[in-house]
């Protein structure tokens, strides 16, 4: 379960990065001083011994960044770059941050009143057994004329 | 350029670290890349850089450790030894690979 192991020892280095990085350019700075120490016993002068020795090694910048990708959570790295970016942000711009926070609370809250009233009314079934069996008892003339149920109950007794 | 390097084919890099450090035992990345000069006399065109991020690939699955030491020269390195699981991987990478390089042998084999 290697992919395991590899999940396990990118969140460890998540939480290690300052000090992943100051090893990482330590072993470099090792690596390009043995390159030019054997260079320069092949009898280069200093200067083209760190030109060799720098060729040799190819890009420095482009090697520590493709460590690092390899490395951490470079995802999440990310993602923490851009809230902090957001926050810095709004930060610089008050109010800005506060016309969309208004914005949202005002949006969310309306929709949030909307919907518990008609989940209340109309989404919610009656809370009685049968409700498909519920009917309406109307007075003759006028639909919308609607009675109590003991008022019924009376008129039903007296017919 | 009298002759044309070739870039080191994906995934054989890992291979090659392994086996290196098999044969001359732990070794700084400095050396794990002048010994790969050194076996393949030069025909592969390595940035020794690109030695780092295989080396951490090989760690993260623990198949090679790492330790600070110091280089026969008295410098501060981080040397870096087989494990045993990384011994394991040797064994089944060689056979992965005998049997891509059979393969590709049957097709460039001059046909009749």
């Amino acid at each position: 379960m290697s992919w395991i192991r590899v999940l396990l020892s990118r969140c460890s280095a998540f939480f290690s990065r300052k000090r992943l990085d100051a090893d990482l350019d330590e072993e470099l700075c090792a690596h390009i001083e043995l390159a030019i120490e054997e260079y320069r016993s092949n009898g280069m002068s200093e200067q083209q011994a760190r030109t060799a020795a720098l060729r040799a090694f190819g890009g420095v910048t482009q090697v520590r960044e493709s460590y690092r990708v390899q490395r951490g959570l470079p995802w999440l790295e990310e993602a923490v770059r851009d809230i902090r970016f957001a926050f810095r942000k709004l930060l610089l711009s008050p109010g800005f941050a506060l016309t969309a926070i208004l914005t949202l609370a005002v949006g969310i809250g309306a929709n949030v009143v909307v919907f518990s009233v008609l989940n209340g009314i109309i989404l919610r079934p009656l809370n009685v057994l049968q409700p498909d069996n519920l009917f309406q008892v109307a007075g003759g003339g006028n639909r919308g004329d609607s009675q109590s149920y003991p008022e019924g109950a009376s008129s039903e007794k007296a017919s | 350029m009298p002759e044309s390097k070739s870039d080191v084919l994906q995934g054989t890099l890992d291979l090659m670290v392994l086996k290196t450090l098999e044969s001359m035992g732990p070794l700084h990345g400095y050396g794990i890349a002048r010994r790969i000069e050194q076996v393949s006399e030069n025909t592969v065109s390595l940035n020794q850089g690109t030695i780092y991020p295989a080396l951490l690939r090989l760690e993260q699955r623990a198949w090679v450790k790492a330790e600070w030491g110091t280089s026969e020269t008295g410098r501060r390195a981080k040397f870096y030894s087989l494990t045993r699981s990384g011994r394991k991987q040797i064994a089944q990478e060689t056979e992965n690979w005998e049997r891509v390089a059979a393969t590709m042998a049957r097709f460039l084999a001059p046909s009749n």
